[in-house]
């Protein structure tokens, strides 16, 4: 019964309150320790990001494009055995594509989610926090990237540790970094996560109607200039 | 911040146009040959086995043959092709001239005639026929008296309704007789050496899938009148048997997983198939890439090499595959063509050549390998023969041929492995999509490379990590540095 009540507890536990701030856009050359502060002191390091102002677009933009860069790479650079990909059928603008779209809507969808929700947390900060969060992902999947040149099929188990290390590492730093962001509790930014992804499908969805009806006007128009050019009017 | 903005509309444009014009490979037609590449996409391929005869019922002495529906070739090379719907049995010699017609024979129960023979089998010196017109099993001798009977009378004891229904049989070294039946699910049939029911053998699994748990529920609400009209879910019957001269039996099933219709039973009714590394993943026979077509296999052989050949009778494409079920040709397929077919019923081999029995057509159609099939033959049994050093001149000038042969690589690889050369064979290996001896070969590069660096290895990863250390401790302090 002790467990339950202590599970509730903390399901409404929430970081110290602080006063809002808005994001600023600067650079100083100590701001680069910050991603790397991540790996020992996320909390206080998101923290710092937001209230002391020490975060840098800077840094996040070029994570963000690290990122999708590592995306690309896995599908192209990953040794033979465990690069499931069939390296004439990769279509690189659909990963570079999927990779940046994950990160753009799902800022998106958060910050939409979460103003309706007394969320404190600006578009900025947001991005900041999802793009801050990326590093062990960058860090473990490039490393597993080297490694797959090393292990054979029965090692596959320790290549498989770094992929899940570093994607599970950045989701678990995703949601302390939006707890932080926008002051949430534990139950809150659940909650508020699974909006997001709800949100997020509606997104696609319209997404997709949107493609499709940009494609039948494309092909309208394309043949009324044909029709124009072949009868000469 | 223009040429910023002009840079970030170009790339958002370029990307959603690639996205919504983006372009699909187009696979090739069917019609050609084909092969697979090493990510089973069909490419094209060159020719392997190509008619060298066609035989009518004139040409082997007899009126024509009206659905013949099965042909076996005994150990002294006589072709038997039973030819159903003139209710006989045709035995050929090896020229393909008639050596003597079964119509009638006579027999103790007073039926003397055959009727609609579906299965015949041949082994020493005695014929076995299945005769299913008249719902039996007959084994006749060389002057046509019955010597064994097999009525299925005890299967009748276990269930009224049962209908003997014989299709395709085959008689082990024991005597024992194997019947297999579309009309039965239970199993393939086994008669002992005196004619008796010993026991339904190797029976296929239900397929089980989230529509079958969903009916299964619903059940529990039904009233009895009601399950009764229920389509029942039974398991597939066997539609054709093959026996090797080691007693394992070859069974086609149709509608069942991608992996199971084809089966080699050992005597106690297991598989015991070896599939290659490559199949275990993407275990599917026929073709990797049937569109709308559902793979129905119509017959299968083995030959004493191994060698598997099937005959899919939706398209009829054979497939032959070695031991290890690597495909390695498709040939003939639906057409009017010599090496193509109308309705495939059951194929056997002669020597090199395969005999295609058309039931449509009433056909015997000889398929011959030529030079690149012959040579890629020897090449395998220089293989499997363990003969590494020979074959890889071999395997070299098939791929002169055809360099798109994933089989080819694949076999120069393990030939590689095998001889030691184990950066060589991964090269190959990886052309031939073989992730197994991959996996093996750099394992060995790998033991290698580490015995003749070892002194280099060790003293770089000790120098590695202080450096490492160190730039870290500088970097730190310049970055936190005013």
């Amino acid at each position: 019964m002790s467990n339950l009540k202590l599970f509730f507890k903390s399901l409404k536990y929430k970081f110290e309150d602080r006063k809002n701030v808005t994001v600023t856009n600067g650079f100083e050359k100590s701001m680069l320790i910050y991603p790397f502060r991540l790996f020992t002191h996320p909390i206080e390091t998101f923290n710092d990001l937001k209230y002391e102002k020490k975060a840098s677009f800077r840094i996040a933009n070029t994570l963000a494009v690290l990122f999708v860069l590592l995306r690309l790479f896995e599908k192209l650079f990953t040794g033979y055995l465990f690069n499931k990909e069939d390296a004439k059928s990769i279509d690189m603008f659909s990963v570079i594509f999927i990779a940046a779209g994950i990160l753009l809507v799902w800022t998106l969808c958060n910050w939409a989610t979460c103003t309706l929700f007394d969320g404190e947390g600006s578009m900025g900060d947001i991005w900041i926090a999802v793009t801050y969060s990326l590093v062990p992902y960058i860090i473990f999947h490039s490393l597993s990237i080297a490694l797959s040149y090393f292990f054979t099929s029965s090692e596959a188990v320790f290549y498989n540790f770094f992929c899940v290390l570093g994607t599970l590492w950045t989701l678990i730093l995703v949601f302390l970094g939006l707890m932080v962001v926008h002051q949430y509790t534990v139950l809150k930014t659940v909650l508020s996560v699974l909006g997001t992804l709800l949100i997020i499908l509606c997104f696609v969805f319209l997404l997709m109607l949107f493609v499709s009806i940009f494609q039948q006007m494309y092909s309208f128009l394309l043949n009324i200039i044909r029709e124009v050019v072949v009868r000469r009017l | 911040m223009m040429i910023k903005k002009f840079i970030s509309v170009t790339v958002v444009f370029v990307l959603i146009f690639s996205f919504v014009l983006g372009i699909n490979a187009s696979a090739i037609t069917k019609t050609d040959d084909y092969q697979y590449d090493e990510n089973f996409h069909s490419i094209p391929g060159p020719k392997t086995y190509t008619a060298s005869r066609v035989i009518y019922g004139r040409d082997m002495g007899v009126d024509g043959l009206t659905t013949p529906s099965d042909i076996f070739v005994d150990e002294n090379k006589n072709i038997y092709i039973a030819d159903s719907g003139n209710n006989r049995i045709v035995v050929l010699n090896s020229d393909y001239k008639l050596i003597r017609i079964i119509k009638s024979v006579s027999s103790p129960d007073k039926k003397n005639e055959l009727s609609d023979p579906k299965g015949v089998f041949a082994k020493d010196g005695f014929v076995y026929i299945c005769d299913t017109g008249n719902f039996r099993v007959i084994s006749i001798d060389s002057n046509n008296n019955v010597v064994r009977i097999v009525k299925g009378k005890d299967l009748m004891s276990v269930n009224k309704n049962f209908v003997f229904k014989p299709e395709k049989v085959v008689v082990d070294s024991n005597s024992n007789i194997l019947v297999a039946s579309t009309a039965v699910y239970q199993g393939i049939m086994r008669f002992d050496g005196k004619d008796k029911f010993k026991a339904f053998f190797a029976p296929n699994q239900v397929e089980t899938g989230f529509a079958t748990f969903v009916t299964s529920l619903l059940k529990k609400l039904f009233t009895d009148a009601q399950k009764e009209s229920l389509q029942k879910n039974l398991p597939s019957p066997y539609s054709n048997l093959y026996i090797d001269n080691e007693n394992f039996v070859y069974a086609i099933a149709e509608n069942v997983k991608d992996g199971q219709n084809i089966k080699k039973l050992n005597s106690s009714g297991t598989n015991i198939l070896a599939y290659s590394s490559a199949l275990e993943e993407n275990q599917t026979f026929g073709d990797y890439e049937a569109d709308d077509t559902k793979i129905n296999f119509a017959d299968i052989h083995c030959d004493k090499n191994g060698y598997m050949l099937a005959a899919d009778s939706a398209t009829q494409k054979l497939f032959l595959y070695d031991k290890e079920c690597n495909l390695i040709s498709i040939f003939g397929g639906s057409g009017d063509s010599e090496s193509q077919f109308s309705s495939i019923s059951a194929i056997e081999k002669l020597d090199d050549d395969y005999l295609i029995l058309d039931s449509e057509n009433g056909t015997l159609t000889v398929l011959s390998p030529n030079s690149y099939m012959r040579q890629v033959i020897v090449a395998l049994n220089y293989y499997q023969n363990g003969e590494y050093d020979k074959c890889e001149e071999i395997w070299k000038s098939i791929l002169d041929k055809n360099s798109n042969f994933p089989f080819a690589y694949k076999s120069l690889g393990r030939t590689q492995y095998h001889l030691g050369n184990y950066k060589l064979s991964m090269k190959y290996l990886k052309t031939g999509g073989d992730t197994y001896f991959y996996s093996l070969a750099l394992n060995e590069y790998r033991k290698e490379f580490v015995k003749e660096h070892f002194a280099v290895l060790l003293f770089g990863i000790i120098i590695f990590v202080v450096l490492f250390v160190f730039a870290v401790k500088k970097i730190k302090k310049f970055l936190l540095s005013k």
